[in-house]
């Protein structure tokens, strides 16, 4: 048997590499940022295009609007662009998040011309009709009756926690079937309006030489900037999740760096609860750090509630190990560190994932102590899952 | 037809041992263990029982606690996984980079030294009926558990039955000094004598799943292939992997494939839309998924899509295979989240250091062999475009269809 205490001193002082890896971002005076980093070990290049929500919030009559755009631009001028990708070894997919739209590309280093090409058709104005609209409504509709358990509790907590401010990106049939074509131009003029954009290439590349041919294909956009985003105002509370099996406590956070011990809290429980899951979308915004589980209803509040100092103080030193590592983990990988960037950077070119993980490695055992107490039964959103 | 079962104790009839082989990549962050131990019994009660065990190996061994258990297998910031698979028990942890002294000692551990106590058994038989599985998982493993007749001893004679020399193949990846994985865990593992107490006691009930809310799946099960290159199962047809992933590709990976723009622009039946090969008793089956929230007849649907999908697959020609090929390439050589081969879930498997070692330490199971992604890659390209339509019109004409109707 191996002791626990000399094994978790020395992974401390060695837990996350230093961050050495060049990057070049530039600000263009149309408002968009292009970014490009290198991560020379990489085998791929993950390029990813985001379209914040700047002036672009969304209501309960509009709900899942902004998710049909995603799922439209991304088929290309002619409809087929997913093809056209593949049979190059690309491929590429888009994901509605309620801080923005993304767009994620992953080939080979000698294929970024052609994802140049392809993100320039998706940032053309938008060709569609009421026909391709019910088309893509119908499909729709499928992916929203395929929605996961933690989902679904997910979004359930992020109802409870920020009333309509918090309503899930992904949308309602019913609203999204209402869509006309002239509406989403509308809106894709603002969500794609170059104030709005960030554009990212992470990979083995020259950073000089990458920023300079991301700002070539930005620059020449037009565009208004196009107002702000939509605050949102946390509280605790509770709701139940119609037709899933599981629970979720979530921990309200203010913005990025006040995520920090609370993501240290989540995993130490997490690692202590065997099948349980921590979910985080960083973002400047409130927001939630949430611990779930969907194999089991009712582990998850009662393991918080009970929790005594002393096994608080046993969970302390790997949730702050775990937290490093998942972020270390996600800046080691193109697509990973890519994401971070550019989520963070559309919504505030301040922003740096090196500040989560500072917060992360100051968070002692005060901080660790508190942010578990954002776990605990008065102070935390719950989701529990019900029989539909 | 050749039941391949697992080959390791047919191979070595002497002294069986414990497989141990090893992915060494001095540039990977951790260093990464994965156990694939053969299921004894091809039943699915066997499967329900390796269900229950999956749950409680964690709980505690006769030298660690369950909390230091959980705690060690994370130390590296992955969470321990252990899933029950048609085919085998999959256990896969990884610990910090070069740490193969704790990697042993988990293993050992987990192998040898699980209490499989009775509360947790008890809470585990309780919880299996009602936990839920995504759509997707249902319809690659289509069958619902009531364990509720299996008691502890059931699942610890499971426990003895399959963790046994000769019936454990062990893949270490990662951080690791050539030759030492091999080493130690061999010399570890030389002297263990299992003893063998029986089958489980048959008290599992296993149905086919019923289906939730919103979300129908219809899947299309098709032919058999052996693992082992230029062996085939159905002598008659003889078909190869290599044949059956570029069909599988090309007929249901990626936006280009046949069931993305037949069933999901043509038609609009469906959101998601795949296809994969999943371990049976025979070698590796192929499988079409289709999800649809469609009300009606849904195996008068699967019958259409079945015809609308063989007419499309008739047309295919060199632009799908040169679609299909680069994105195989792609996969292996860029690690898209793609591939053809899911073990014990609904994801396929790509080529994360996780992903690989687990492939390793199964291929070495059921083959003897080790995986090799590029020789499959490279056998993928000598296949006829004529081979991989068969394969994918027998797969459509002649295959099993199961329905999981959503309420």
């Amino acid at each position: 048997m191996i002791a626990l205490a000399p094994a978790l001193g020395l992974l401390f002082l060695s837990a996350v590499p230093q961050d050495e890896s060049p990057r070049r971002r530039l600000i263009l005076e149309n408002g968009a940022i292009v970014l490009a980093e290198r991560l020379p070990e990489a085998k791929s290049l993950s390029v990813q295009l985001f379209a914040g929500v700047r002036g672009v919030s969304e209501a309960r009559e509009t709900h899942g609007w902004r998710h049909l755009l995603e799922h439209l631009v991304l088929k290309g001028s002619d409809g087929k662009l997913d093809d056209r990708m593949e049979s190059q070894g690309v491929f590429f997919t888009g994901r509605t998040y309620r801080d923005a739209i993304q767009v994620e590309f992953t080939g080979r280093t000698d294929r970024l011309e052609s994802i140049l090409d392809a993100i320039g058709e998706i940032l053309q104005p938008l060709r569609t009709t009421p026909d391709a609209i019910a088309r893509e409504a119908a499909i729709m509709r499928h992916e929203l009756a395929g929605v996961s358990d933690s989902a679904k509790l997910s979004r359930t907590a992020w109802q409870a926690a920020f009333g309509d401010a918090g309503i899930d990106p992904l949308g309602e049939a019913e609203a999204i079937a209402k869509a006309t074509p002239d509406a989403l131009e509308q809106l894709r003029q603002r969500h794609f309006s170059p104030h709005n954009l960030v554009l990212v290439v992470s990979g083995p590349i020259d950073p000089e030489r990458t920023a300079g041919i991301l700002r070539k294909r930005l620059e020449g956009l037009e565009g208004t900037e196009s107002g702000t985003r939509p605050a949102r105002i946390g509280q605790p509370g509770r709701l139940e999740a119609d037709d899933c099996f599981g629970e979720v406590r979530g921990g309200l956070v203010k913005n990025l760096r006040d995520a920090g011990a609370v993501l240290c809290a989540a995993y130490g429980v997490a690692a202590r609860l065997d099948g349980a899951y921590v979910t985080y979308t960083p973002t400047d915004e409130a927001g939630l750090v949430i611990i779930g589980r969907t194999d089991a209803n009712n582990t998850v509040g009662e393991f918080i509630d009970r929790l005594e100092e002393g096994e608080q103080a046993a969970i302390f030193p790997i949730g702050k190990l775990l937290a490093e590592r998942w972020l270390a983990g996600q800046l080691g990988t193109p697509s990973g560190s890519a994401y971070l960037r550019g989520y963070l950077q559309v919504q505030n070119a301040a922003l740096r994932p090196e500040e989560l993980l500072e917060a992360i490695r100051k968070t002692g055992w005060p901080e660790f102590k508190a942010a578990l107490g954002r776990f605990q039964k008065s102070y935390t959103v719950i989701a529990v899952g019900v029989k539909g | 037809m050749i039941v391949l079962g697992l080959l390791i104790a047919s191979q070595q009839p002497a002294a069986p041992t414990v497989t141990v082989s090893e992915l060494v990549e001095p540039s990977a962050k951790q260093t990464r263990v994965e156990i694939v131990v053969g299921l004894p019994d091809q039943d699915r009660e066997t499967w329900a029982c390796a269900n229950v065990l999956a749950r409680v190996l964690t709980q505690g061994t006769h030298n660690y606690t369950s909390y230091q258990l959980l705690t060690y297998a994370t130390l590296a910031g992955d969470p321990i996984r252990i899933a029950a698979a048609q085919d085998h028990l999959r256990i896969g942890f990884a610990v910090p980079a070069g740490d193969l002294r704790l990697a042993l000692e988990l293993t050992d551990e987990l192998v040898r030294e699980a209490l499989v106590p009775e509360e947790a058994v008890t809470a585990a038989i309780d919880e299996l009926p009602f936990r839920r599985r995504s759509p997707w998982l249902e319809a690659w493993m289509p069958w619902k558990m009531d364990p509720k007749q299996l008691g502890r001893d059931d699942v610890l004679a499971l426990y003895r039955r399959a963790f046994r020399p000769g019936n454990v193949s062990i893949a270490v990846g990662g951080v690791l000094p050539q030759g030492e994985a091999r080493r130690t865990f061999a010399q570890r593992f030389a002297t263990w004598q299992a003893t063998d107490q029986g089958r489980p006691r048959r008290g599992a009930k296993v149905e086919p799943v019923t289906g939730r809310a919103g979300m129908t799946t219809i899947s299309v099960w098709g032919p058999v292939v052996s693992p082992i290159p230029a062996v085939t199962t159905s002598p008659a047809e003889s078909y190869t992997l290599a044949e059956a992933s570029l069909a599988c590709v090309m007929l249901g990976q990626g936006k280009g494939c046949s069931a993305y723009r037949v069933l999901r622009e043509r038609n609009g039946w469906s959101y998601r839309q795949e296809a994969m090969l999943r371990p049976s008793q025979d070698g590796l089956q192929a499988g079409l998924v289709f999800g649809t929230s469609m009300g009606g007849d849904a195996a008068e649907l699967a019958a259409r899509a079945r015809v609308q999908l063989a007419e499309d697959v008739g047309k295919w020609g060199e632009p799908e295979r040169l679609r299909a090929m680069e994105l195989a390439r792609a996969t292996q050589e860029l690690g898209l989240p793609l591939g053809v081969i899911a073990l014990s879930g609904e994801r396929p498997l790509s080529q994360s250091l996780e992903d690989r070692t687990y492939l390793e330490a199964y291929w070495r199971a059921r083959t003897g062999r080790s995986w090799n992604w590029k020789a499959l890659l490279d056998d993928m390209r000598r296949v006829p475009l004529e081979r991989a339509k068969a394969f994918a019109i027998e797969w459509l004409s002649t295959g099993t269809t199961t329905v999981i109707v959503g309420r």
